[in-house]
């Protein structure tokens, strides 16, 4: 990709998107300070009621405000999934950066172990380990992490080892930098913008499965809200009273969407500059 | 031929090896221990002196390999132990749901071939056109939708409002479909856009440029040459995205009320089931193995560079 006018059109792209995710994250962040209702506030007798003034978004089967739970459950929802990324990208880049770096026996026994991992169809070895370990946030976190680490594994094995090969690596060994020195000076620094853009493009992944984890019954427990978990609960209401459903997953889908994009458009940004590549 | 075989016949018992041990140390993960368990369910109080002797009794004091060593050897035998839930064997609970899941998958595996491939084929011969870009745009939207809000929407539309379906799936081909359909769209998505770049890499060859310019019809590059040659990596498609679908199976088959091996898991855990969690991962990722050690088997036969 050569010429300013891409390069201008990707900056354009990316400050409407951040502009959007900022709309997006900042009220959720807000969500507590920003809610119309107490989000655990029940009242029965407004149970199942349709959006209206009080309750924009309607109210569910114990009569609290879908908005309110939308907004409160979004911590769960996207930033447990942060977490998780953030998480999956440090062991997986330790684990793959040892492997690339170390090769021999120890670079085999951890990309068996890595295989091994990835042998699991992925989402039922989530769900296998949160159903073992329990219902909760954390486990499903857990899960998740043993989920996605692999990816990173392995992509930073690889760039390691191409970069192991590159001529000003080898001169920095030949001029006696210790092992420390060029991983932390040389190799690191070359492979963060490759994995940032996997772990950008990740985002939605993490979210949506944990969304799938939660629905399931694994994630966040009741009464706590959290995206997943309250389309779940509205199954029973599908008919009478949509909304329950309706509005969360539209939340869930949003962010996913957006995630998308940002995560795209990052890649393009990178790519553009051609600093790495995209191959993960 | 035979050395390819060898070598695929190495990693496939290394990882066999690598799955079960995994599948086996999970147990570990458990916050109740299994005799703990054995005694509530028998009513006795657990006191310490009790639960050492149950656990002396059920083996729990050997080394881990060695009970590893044993349980393996169990269950080449096709004994994996006792559900806690209703006393049954594990093997037969999962053996009455696997037919289930697998013929949902293999339902869904070829709606989603039969939808992505003329798709994805039409994408490639017309790209950057209307039909194109639509579809990317389509593609990209249900990329991002979670399976279990379609199977929502796709029950409210079809079951509770037009009641061509029951809500609870029947077995058998009138409730197969919504569960199937479900999963081959949300896979479609990601499929469509691979199929896509397949057929656009074959397309950039210079053999297709070789015989346009020899004016070989349009309609026979494409299907006698593209289309051919494109299948390979098709194929390996399927074996990669099996993963993604018996991962999907476990919601849809929850929403739908399918009697597979999904909802036999959820069962299993909301019983804190042990035994029948560890025969369900077991079992998954075995088929799993199986599948991609058979695509890839088909691959080397199809195409001899991938012997080496």
């Amino acid at each position: 990709m050569s010429g300013g006018k891409n390069m201008n059109r990707t900056k354009k792209r990316a400050v409407v998107l951040l502009v959007m995710l900022s709309m997006v994250l900042v009220p959720t962040m807000a969500g507590r300070f920003l809610a119309p209702n107490d989000p655990y506030q029940t009242n029965l007798s407004q149970a199942l009621k349709g959006p209206s003034a009080v309750y924009p978004f309607g109210t569910d089967n114990l009569g609290r405000c879908i908005l309110s739970r939308i907004l409160e459950g979004a911590a769960a929802s996207i930033f447990s999934a942060l977490a998780v990324v953030a998480v999956v990208f440090t062991i997986g880049t330790l684990i793959g950066l040892t492997a690339g770096y170390a090769g021999g026996w120890i670079d085999q026994v951890l990309m068996k172990v890595t295989m091994v991992f990835q042998a699991f169809p992925s989402f039922i070895l989530a769900v296998a380990v949160a159903g073992m370990l329990g219902p909760g946030l954390r486990n499903a976190m857990i899960s998740l992490a043993v989920m996605y680490w692999t990816t990173y594994a392995r992509l930073a094995r690889s760039l390691v080892i191409q970069l192991k090969e590159e001529a000003y690596i080898k001169a920095a060994k030949m001029c006696g930098a210790k092992g420390r020195h060029i991983i932390f000076r040389h190799i690191l620094p070359n492979m963060i913008s490759p994995m940032m853009i996997t772990a950008a493009l990740d985002i939605s992944n993490v979210t949506l499965s944990m969304a799938g984890l939660s629905f399931l019954g694994l994630g966040v427990q009741a009464p706590l809200a959290e995206w997943g978990l309250m389309i779940s609960d509205g199954r029973p209401y599908l008919q009478t009273a949509p909304w329950c459903i309706f509005f969360p997953s539209l939340a869930l889908f949003a962010v996913v969407v957006l995630f998308n994009l940002t995560g795209d458009c990052l890649r393009d940004a990178i790519d553009a500059r051609g600093e790495g590549r995209a191959d993960a | 031929m035979i050395k390819f075989l060898a070598r695929k016949t190495g990693m496939l018992i290394l990882i066999f090896i690598g799955i079960t041990f995994l599948s086996f140390c999970l147990t570990y993960l458990s916050p109740s221990n299994p005799a703990e368990i054995k005694l509530n369910k028998t009513g006795v109080p657990p006191t310490e002196e009790l639960l050492e002797q149950t656990r002396e009794e059920m083996g729990l004091n050997r080394p881990l390999l060695v009970r590893y060593g044993d349980w393996l050897f169990d269950m080449m035998k096709g004994d994996m132990g006792t559900s806690i839930r209703n006393g049954k064997p594990v093997v037969s609970e999962l053996k009455k749901a696997l037919p289930q899941t697998a013929a949902l998958t293999l339902v869904s595996m070829a709606a989603v071939l039969l939808i992505s491939i003329p798709f994805g084929v039409l994408c490639a011969r017309f790209k950057d056109g209307p039909f194109d870009i639509a579809v990317r745009f389509v593609t990209y939207l249900f990329a991002s939708l979670p399976s279990f809000f379609l199977a929502l929407v796709f029950l409210y539309l079809f079951s509770v409002k037009l009641g061509w379906f029951p809500v609870i799936a029947p077995k058998g081909i009138r409730g197969i479909i919504m569960p199937a359909l479900v999963l081959a769209l949300t896979l479609s998505a990601w499929y469509i856009r691979q199929v896509r770049t397949i057929v656009l890499d074959e397309l950039s060859k210079e053999y297709i440029a070789g015989s346009r310019a020899r004016g070989v019809p349009e309609r026979e590059i494409l299907f006698s040459h593209v289309l051919r040659n494109a299948m390979l990596p098709i194929t390996t498609l399927v074996g990669v995205s099996l993963a993604g679908m018996l991962g999907g199976t476990t919601i849809v088959e929850n929403v739908f009320s399918w009697p597979g091996l999904g909802q036999l898991a959820m069962e299993a855990i909301t019983a804190r089931d042990y035994p029948v969690i560890q025969g369900y991962v077991v079992w998954m990722a075995l088929i799993f193995l199986l599948v991609n050690f058979l695509v890839d088997l088909s691959y080397g036969w199809i195409d001899p560079k991938v012997r080496r």
